[in-house]
């Protein structure tokens, strides 16, 4: 039984005029061993040694094969290699997703009931600092925090992340963390950029 | 008898070390997980569930209620 075949497009085909007046493939001419009078394409003769054909069309050439046939053995290893696979994505889906939830708990579990909902309805939630001031941190893992004046207009954005790739919630966490214990320490290695007026 | 517990953050999301403060094997193991993240560059911060104002923490306390051990900071 055959189970794949076909064609494959390969260059593209362009027609030159030789002096002779004889129109060629860019490939005949470039593969052409012969003299004036003689034009072979060696694409095309290596490939009648081999029984797989070239097909030249109009701005195109196109390899004709067609594979052997696989044994029952083969084709169910074949399966077998697609399951696992499948099985093996499946499995890491699953265990990003649990890292996801995780992380979302442990970060609702350190937020205000105001800042839960803060974050519930616009993906961002405010926060004062160690040192008073008012920030905003945003979902995602960098770039996410932005400095606010009182009246919440824009000052400063930070961006510092938490290494080691922490799903985005705990990485949220470990910002609101530093800003609260350790601002001073966030603010060394963050890149800050003031926000223009 | 007081539970106490460290989350530590990772890849996988965070992971749970719990201890009773009055078992000594307990306190023990926790503590060898604390030096070792310490080592690796984790900051540790002492939470308190009840919403008190934490404080981060260099040395391993027995009796703190939670840990969350936050993996090296670095700028974007």
């Amino acid at each position: 039984m055959a189970t794949w075949g076909g064609t494959i497009n390969a260059w593209p085909f362009t027609e030159v005029t030789t002096a002779a007046t004889t129109t060629l493939n860019t490939w005949i001419v470039w593969n052409q061993t012969g003299t004036a009078t003689t034009t072979i394409d060696q694409w095309q003769y290596w490939n009648s040694t081999t029984g797989v054909g070239w097909t030249t069309g109009s701005g195109y050439s196109r390899l004709n094969y067609k594979p052997r046939e696989l044994t029952p053995e083969e084709l169910e290893a074949q399966r077998v290699a697609a399951a696992q696979r499948e099985e093996q994505a499946a499995k890491i889906r699953a265990d990003r997703e649990q890292a996801v939830q995780r992380a979302e708990t442990l970060l609702h579990a350190h937020l205000s009931p105001a800042q839960r909902k803060q974050l519930a309805h616009n993906g961002r939630f405010k926060m004062r600092s160690q040192e008073g001031r008012l920030y905003e941190i945003r979902r995602g893992h960098h770039g996410n925090i932005v400095r606010l004046d009182d009246g919440g207009k824009e000052i400063e954005k930070l961006c510092v992340y938490a290494t080691g790739g922490v799903p985005e919630a705990d990485c949220m966490l470990a910002q609101k963390l530093y800003l609260e214990m350790n601002e001073a320490q966030l603010r060394r290695v963050a890149h800050i950029t003031p926000v223009a007026a | 008898m007081a539970k106490c517990e460290m989350a530590i953050m990772g890849g996988s999301g965070d992971t749970k070390v719990m201890w009773d403060s009055e078992q000594e094997a307990e306190v023990e193991n926790a503590r060898r997980t604390f030096n070792d993240l310490r080592g690796r560059g984790y900051a540790a911060f002492a939470v308190r569930t009840s919403g008190e104002k934490g404080r981060q923490v260099t040395e391993f306390d027995p009796e703190a209620e939670k840990l969350i051990m936050v993996p090296q900071i670095a700028g974007g």
